[in-house]
């Protein structure tokens, strides 16, 4: 007859036991699956948003936005949400601010918007900045080629007619987009932020003059057309070291009734406001999860050794130390442990990577998803902790069978 | 002397008042012997034999096997003992209803870590070869990759004997082996343990069988708790 060798080991006898158990099996396994999957759906949800604030926070550069009035909630949708628009006032505001007292830079910016299904799905914000002013989108652009995201790009400053793109813009093959029947070349492309940042095309002042004049040869027309001379959209602020923003925000309005003005700060911790109320949720409802799962599996665990009781008896007259019982329940639940928790963390990453941008709207929070490092320290942190709930559940029990006395439990019934 | 039972005493509490299961037992048991118990239920029988086994604490006395008082012994130390040198078989089924019938067989082995030293196989496949040639010997060889569920009862006592036996221990304990057998069965089962006597390994046999005393065996009868050794 042939027969095989395995070894009877402690996993062995734990999945054999597992596998004559179906119902039982499956069950243990979901309750992990559940939470895993919540642990590591939450926690990943709640990193992105978290690092799409940060990454608001960083790319806002600017203290205070001064935009005509009755445009400042236009100008917010531009900054959160990328939704195209176009305002202007009196480009000479920009040097009035910047001759105020408690400003340390202002800079204007200049806005456009693109002609649907040219470069995108839909029409995309175009930000003219003046490089000669600009302490925004410069540094922006020099701290992604110094990460290195901006691989192979040149050196210094844009040329006349280049462009830098957003995340979330497609450049064509031949590194170029087309804006009004024109292509121009991408001298760079930004990392994501989360802002409507990810879907701007930025260029200097020069090159969207030089783009107006080619779309006007083209036939088009733009609403700026009407505009005087020197006209901008928006002036960017920078207050000064002591100098309180909000207070900055205040002086400007008391000096032009014409305009609005947004403080990133404040945008910032409303968002930040929104973002904790969402956050503590998803981690109260963790631990809330967390503590139900590991009662749900204590009662689950213990009435299924309950039922062995008369194995373990057995177990014990063949020469089995009472360490060994604790042993092979522990190997039993981290087995049942272990599958549910892969699999939850699978099932969250399926369900939610490929819905990032779907989330992020959904939401209405700067999204970003955590790195490669951080997916795994968040992975492993989920894993760890929706695993320990099946053996932390079983130690008890597993104690209680090892402590039994054999007589009594093989008497029992009799 | 193999085991020595001396002034053994189980007392407890049963329905609010003292109780004592067994009284002041004394037993003697050399290599190859098979000594039988006898005594209407509840009379302390196998009470005797888990004291004997070590499954169970005594209240006062000692069970000395091969020179050693098995209650000074740690869990582990009693465990491996059972394990290697004191088979015992429990009234009724005890067979692992998840393992077939080799496995169940092969399972001493691997309780100790790292697989009871000192005799028998070392390896995985060698374990295998020692349980086919037990259940041949128990003379169900065929049924080794069948599960407990599918045996019958006699069927299922002969694989408790071949995995009692696994480590050839030196003493084994046999709790009405034959309790719920039919005539033909229990002569079997009984011929099974009369060889496994022969073969050196001390039997204590624990029965209602009047019929399983046969002359040259060591004979007790318990009653009330209390052990008498007919000559």
């Amino acid at each position: 007859m042939s027969q095989s060798g395995y070894s009877l080991s402690a996993g062995r006898l734990s999945w054999e036991n597992l596998r004559r158990r179906p119902f039982r099996t499956a069950c243990l396994v979901i309750v992990v699956f559940i939470l895993a999957f919540t642990l590591f759906g939450g926690s990943l949800l709640a990193a992105s948003l978290q690092k799409g604030l940060q990454s608001m926070a960083k790319r806002f550069g600017a203290d205070l936005m001064v935009v005509p009035a009755g445009y400042g909630e236009k100008a917010e949708g531009v900054l959160l949400r990328g939704e195209p628009s176009f305002f202007y006032f009196d480009g000479a505001l920009a040097a009035q601010l910047a001759e105020m007292e408690g400003v340390l830079q202002a800079s204007p910016q200049c806005f456009l918007t693109s002609l649907s299904t040219e470069c995108c799905d839909a029409p995309v914000q175009l930000i003219a900045f003046d490089p000669a002013t600009d302490f925004v989108i410069q540094p922006w652009i020099a701290e992604d080629r110094q990460n290195g995201r901006l691989g192979g790009r040149p050196e210094g400053g844009l040329g006349e007619g280049q462009l830098v793109v957003g995340s979330r813009i497609d450049i064509r093959s031949n590194g170029t987009v087309q804006l009004y029947n024109h292509e121009y070349p991408v001298a760079a492309q930004l990392s994501e932020t989360a802002t409507g940042f990810d879907t701007t095309i930025f260029m200097t002042r020069r090159t969207m003059d030089l783009l107006k004049e080619a779309a006007h040869r083209e036939g088009f027309g733009f609403i700026a057309d009407g505009e005087p001379e020197g006209s901008v959209s928006a002036v960017l602020v920078k207050a000064g070291g002591n100098v309180n923003p909000n207070s900055l925000a205040q002086a400007i309005k008391r000096n032009h009734q014409n305009v609005d003005v947004l403080v990133s700060q404040g945008i910032l911790a409303a968002i930040a406001e929104a973002l904790e109320g969402f956050v503590a949720y998803i981690n109260s409802f963790s631990i809330i999860l967390w503590i139900v799962a590991v009662v749900v599996l204590m009662a689950v665990v213990s009435g299924s050794l309950n039922e062995r009781k008369k194995e373990f008896a057995i177990l014990r007259i063949l020469g089995a130390p009472r360490k060994k019982l604790v042993r092979l329940v522990l190997t039993e639940s981290s087995l049942t442990g272990l599958a549910g928790s892969l699999a939850g963390l699978g099932a969250a990453a399926l369900l939610i990577f490929p819905f990032n941008t779907y989330l992020s709207l959904k939401i209405g929070l700067p999204y970003i998803r955590p790195g490669a490092g951080g997916l795994l320290v968040l992975g492993l942190v989920s894993l760890a902790l929706s695993f320990a709930a099946g053996p932390l559940a079983a130690i008890s029990s597993a104690v209680r069978i090892s402590r039994a006395e054999t007589y009594w439990t093989l008497r029992e019934g009799e | 002397m193999l085991l020595e039972i001396g002034g053994l005493t189980k007392a407890y509490t049963r329905n609010h008042r003292p109780f004592a299961a067994v009284k002041e037992a004394n037993l003697s048991l050399e290599a190859g012997e098979f000594a039988v118990i006898t005594g209407r239920s509840g009379s302390g029988k196998t009470t005797l034999l888990s004291l004997a086994a070590g499954l169970l604490k005594p209240s006062s006395g000692a069970v000395v096997f091969q020179g050693q008082n098995i209650f000074t012994l740690k869990d582990g130390e009693i465990s491996f003992l059972r394990n290697t040198k004191i088979g015992y078989l429990p009234q009724g089924t005890s067979l692992l209803p998840s393992l077939t019938v080799l496995d169940n067989v092969r399972l001493p082995f691997y309780l100790q870590s790292g697989g009871a030293p000192g005799k028998g196989p070392r390896r995985d496949g060698e374990t295998v070869e020692k349980a086919l040639s037990l259940l041949d010997r128990a003379g169900i060889l065929p049924l080794a990759p069948a599960y407990p569920q599918e045996l019958s009862g006699g069927e299922q006592r002969r694989v408790s004997i071949a995995r009692a036996l696994f480590n050839a221990p030196a003493l084994l304990l046999a709790d009405e082996p034959t309790g719920d057998l039919d005539e033909q069965t229990t002569a079997e089962i009984m011929g099974l343990l009369r060889q496994i006597a022969k073969g050196g390994a001390a039997i204590l046999l624990v029965t209602h069988e009047p019929g399983a005393v046969c002359p040259g065996d060591r004979r007790y009868v318990m009653n009330a708790g209390t052990l008498t050794e007919e000559k």
